[in-house]
């Protein structure tokens, strides 16, 4: 016990008593009978044990209110003498009256205090699971729980949800800490018993470990930290931190149902997503291959009774509905391998030139009536990039304006050198974009509202795996419209280090 | 009382806490009761006396440390609106008629006497039905020791001991109007350490003077406090000597005076204090006044340098509402110099001193409205005007609302004065002596003409002590208090 409260229970002790005998002093001045006089003695013992809250007091009281009795009030007065028996038998009431009184108010105090904790830690549970309806993040929750524990056992908590032996979450931000208590953590895991319970310990005396069961989680479980510095926790705290756990359990559970529930609605938007790519490839792979089944099957059936020319028309219509299909086969290939994060760029030195003429021989056969005009830089530029995948996006971009434009329309390929990086604009006359699309040319899956018709139809793929061809080169891709109608793409792919621009220089030479 | 029952609540609030602080002052007033039993040492002989002080002492400190239960270790919450005004007026009613408990027991003083005794200590009024001759010593000390709590201010004291976050509100609802420092409990100590020094200076005068200990004791107490009990039969009198006069004159005048002029005088802005509109007005009206009632006396047949010395005195004992007298009688001055008295009590001491009355600010402001109520009549319609006054050597904007509530004071003030000479001269009194005596106790002054005192009816007993208690509250923490009781009682009838 400490010194203060001892003194201050003694002042308490001698104040009341002093008081008590001073006002038994003057009410007997005042004639008041000696009987009534012990009547103030049992209240003063009565304050006492009730200031003190000690049962040694209230006895030591007893006994001293019982000895002024005698000095101050019984004849001879001023004696430890008693000269008439009833006194005698007076003063042993007195005592055991004394004795009682302090034996029931210290109960009913010790009653008291524990209905009042029992009180605090009824409120703290209603505090907390009200707070805890409020806390959406498990770390958020385990944080809060154990401000609660310290608050309602003042005990100092740390929280950690495992799952198949790996943390995944917790409170403790201390990497020393985590050290010291990995052994103890996992053997409470492994035993699913609490830890520092008994005089066993791993290195860790200062931690308690109480492992509990976590719902709904594939052998899930939680672990609450305890600083008990090796003291044993009472069964009264136990309870409370079965409670607490409890709310916890039902806040972690609620948390995890949330959670999966918020992954199946992303599972859900990803199959919703591939079914619609599906469906869109299988159409835009069903419309050629009609083609070319109908074309092949009329030339093996009645080979010999058209004429040569109309022979040659039809394979040249198969011809592209191959070359159509093989195009978009590519880009399917290299939309998956984006998707997977497999595509790789193989980058070589290629003179721009080169890679137009490609583009140009490749497109030669679905130009028809438009008319491509190639405006050239003024020096010769070197790109480091992969050509096939450089090709790709060209041929997209330039089929997209054949596709979109009218027969005859004219459109301009224009490559230039501009900021250390070589520019591609492609421009057309046709109707350009709709505004409310220019945003979004380049997502996945945007398809403009009159690819319908079979001349200009797309999977919406094309401008997707430009742009991430593009991206994949450090470049930039940008689309907008013309003032005079038609719209313009513009790649920009810049030199790397001791690039292209060399070659340049070397072709002033 | 509200009560949300959404919240679980665990604070005391409401009238548990207003008894549980209540019972803490009743504790603190039972060890006030003991006080005089120091005197026991120097005169064992009033030894008989003791237990009229234990038994009050022992049974108020159990009652209080009872009450006390309902607050001790427990979380508290706030007083409401209006609850100060109830605290602040229990305490007061608890610890009068707690104070009035010895003189009972002493067997010679009934109990309207008592209490009318108890407030006149309390109110620093120093009305008084005990016969100072006879009475013994611890007595004696007892009504100076009530002068002393009663002027600086009941929770004003009980602050200073005991901190207590809610205490500020309590502070003002007894009417300390400025807050000096801010921290409450250092400045109820500066200002009962201040009090201290005065008491201490003008014992060591008096006693230099030729006064003995005890009463040098008593008669600084009371005049610091502006109380006025005398331990004399004929008060200041008695000695006949003009450095004693001069030595109360002086006390009286640091009673009555703004504790802030105390705070600035020690601190030395001397410049602050010849601005401040009281002092001037205090000069004011002692030019006015003082030279009347010297030549008042001179007129009736005194010595002129009797009438300086009975004339000057009689004006700040007035004036500062402290009741000292040097004049053997009221009953045979001057008309003129007895209406004059009567004018003074009104007008009483500084606002933030120990001494009562309207208050020397309140009738600044009351001619100050006046004058702005004419000018803003006679003005261009147009034209506004910035209400200021000096305090402290501050200009202070005084509000349309504060002009009002000045005049409905003075107007409450006054009512009562009439209300209150009424009942004494029903009771047979002449109007002036009436007019005189009820002045005297509404304005805790203490001068009387001998309507009050061991004689008197209890009519003219409870009057004066009602008269006494409101002018020392400023009736309206008392209205305030007592219409909210009422209201919780008998209004909705929910008391929790």
């Amino acid at each position: 016990m400490k010194q203060t409260t001892i003194l201050k229970r003694s002042l308490t002790l001698l104040l009341t008593l002093i008081l008590a005998t001073g006002l038994a002093f003057s009410m007997s001045e005042f004639g008041v009978r000696t009987e009534n006089i012990l009547l103030i003695y049992v209240g003063a013992v009565m304050v006492i044990n009730i200031e003190t809250k000690s049962l040694l007091a209230g006895v030591i009281s007893a006994v001293l209110c019982a000895l002024s009795f005698n000095f101050f009030f019984t004849e001879p007065k001023y004696t430890f003498m008693i000269a008439d028996p009833n006194y005698f038998i007076s003063m042993i009431i007195f005592i055991i009256v004394a004795l009682l009184i302090n034996t029931i108010t210290s109960r009913l105090q010790k009653q008291m205090l524990v209905s009042m904790e029992n009180e605090n830690r009824v409120h703290s549970m209603y505090e907390m699971s009200k707070t805890l309806l409020n806390l959406h993040q498990i770390e958020d929750i385990l944080f809060y729980v154990n401000q609660v524990i310290k608050e309602g056992a003042q005990l100092e908590a740390h929280m950690m949800i495992v799952s198949s032996s790996q943390v995944q979450y917790t409170t403790i931000t201390d990497n020393e800490l985590m050290n010291l208590i990995q052994e103890s953590v996992q053997w409470s895991l492994a035993h699913m018993s609490a830890y520092g319970a008994s005089e066993f310990h791993l290195g860790n005396k200062e931690w308690y470990i109480h492992p509990f069961q976590v719902k709904n989680q594939k052998e899930g479980k939680g672990l609450l930290l305890l600083k008990t510095f090796g003291m044993k926790i009472s069964n009264k705290t136990m309870k409370y931190l079965d409670a607490v756990i409890y709310h916890l359990l039902i806040a972690i559970e609620r948390e995890f149902v949330s959670i999966e529930k918020e992954q199946t609605n992303i599972q859900m938007a990803k199959e919703k997503f591939k079914s619609s790519l599906l469906r869109s490839i299988s159409h835009d792979i069903k419309t050629p291959l009609t083609t070319l089944y109908a074309g092949s099957s009329f030339l093996v059936e009645s080979y010999d009774s058209i004429s040569d020319e109309e022979k040659r028309a039809m394979l040249k219509d198969i011809n592209n509905e191959t070359m159509y299909l093989s195009d978009f086969v590519d880009n399917l290939l290299n939309m998956t391998k984006i998707e997977s994060n497999k595509l790789i760029v193989k980058k070589k030195m290629e003179i721009v030139e080169d890679l137009i003429s490609e583009v140009i021989k490749h497109l030669s056969k679905r130009v028809g009536s438009h008319t491509i005009e190639v405006i050239k830089a003024s020096e010769v530029l070197f790109i480091e990039a992969d050509a096939q995948l450089i090709i790709q996006v060209l041929v997209n971009l330039l089929d997209n304006a054949i596709k979109h434009t009218r027969p005859d329309s004219l459109i301009r390929i224009r490559y230039y050198y501009q900021n250390n990086a070589c520019c591609f604009d492609i421009e057309d006359d046709g109707g350009g974009v709709s505004s409310d699309q220019i945003d979004h040319i380049f997502d996945d899956f945007t398809l403009t509202k009159n690819m319908k018709t079979d001349q200009s139809r797309g999977t919406g793929i094309g401008l997707n795996i430009c742009k991430s061809i593009i991206l994949a080169h450090g470049g930039e891709i940008h689309a907008w419209n013309n003032d005079c109608g038609g719209a313009t793409f513009k790649i920009v792919i810049p030199f790397s280090e001791g690039g292209g621009h060399g070659g340049s220089k070397n072709s002033n030479h | 009382m509200e009560n949300n029952h959404d919240e679980v609540s665990l604070k005391v609030e409401g009238y548990p806490l207003i008894a549980g602080y209540v019972g803490i002052f009743i504790t603190f007033i039972g060890f006030f009761c003991f006080l005089p039993l120091i005197l026991l040492v120097w005169y064992p002989e009033e030894s008989v006396y003791a237990k009229s002080f234990i038994v009050p002492g022992v049974v108020f400190i159990l009652v209080g440390y009872m009450l006390s239960g309902f607050i001790r270790g427990k979380e508290l919450g706030n007083l409401q609106r209006h609850q100060d005004a109830v605290l602040v007026l229990l305490v007061w009613v608890s610890t009068i008629l707690i104070c009035s408990m010895p003189f009972i027991l002493t067997g010679e003083y009934s109990f309207m006497q008592s209490v009318f005794e108890s407030t006149s200590g309390f109110s620093t009024t120093g009305l008084s039905v005990v016969d100072v001759s006879s009475a013994p010593h611890m007595i004696l000390m007892y009504r100076s020791l009530m002068l002393f709590i009663g002027g600086v201010g009941l929770v004003l004291v009980f602050t200073s001991v005991m901190s207590d976050r809610y205490g500020m509100r309590l502070y003002s609802a007894e009417g300390h109007s400025d807050k000096l420092l801010p921290n409450l409990a250092k400045s109820t100590r500066l200002i009962l350490s201040i009090y201290g020094l005065y008491i201490c200076l003008g014992t060591a005068m008096y006693v230099i003077f030729g006064m003995s200990f005890f009463d040098a004791i008593n008669h600084s107490i009371a005049a610091v406090s502006t109380g006025g009990f005398s331990t004399q039969a004929s008060s200041i009198a008695s000695y006949q000597s003009a450095s004693i006069e001069i030595v109360t004159i002086v006390l009286m005048i640091l009673g009555g005076t703004n504790f802030f002029v105390h705070l600035y005088l020690l601190r030395g802005h001397i410049r602050k204090l010849v601005k401040h509109s009281e002092i001037k007005l205090l000069l004011f009206i002692t030019l006015l006044i003082c030279p009347w009632m010297i030549i008042s006396l001179t007129q009736a047949g005194y010595s002129s340098v009797d009438a300086i010395r009975h004339g000057v005195f009689q004006y700040f004992s007035a004036i500062t509402t402290t009741g000292f007298q040097t004049l053997p009688s009221f009953q045979s001055t001057p008309r003129i110099f007895t209406i004059l008295m009567i004018l003074l009590m009104l007008i009483g001491a500084e606002i933030g001193s120990t001494g009562g009355g309207i208050k020397q600010q309140r009738v600044l402001l009351f001619f100050k409205g006046i004058s702005w109520n004419f000018r803003d009549k006679m003005s261009h319609k147009r034209q506004l005007h910035t209400n200021l006054i000096d305090k402290t050597g501050e200009r202070v904007i005084i509000s349309d609302k504060e002009i009002f509530d000045n005049f409905s004071f003075i107007g409450f003030y006054l009512l009562l004065f009439l209300v209150g000479s009424f009942i004494f001269v029903m009771e047979g009194n002449s109007l002036q002596d009436s007019m005189f005596e009820f002045a005297s106790a509404l304005g805790t002054v203490g001068l009387s003409v001998g309507i009050t005192g061991y004689h008197a009816s209890n009519v003219i007993l409870i009057t004066s002590t009602v008269g006494m208690f409101l002018g020392r509250l400023e009736i309206y923490v008392v209205l305030i208090g007592i219409s909210k009781i009422k209201k919780d009682v008998f209004g909705k009838g929910v008391l929790r």
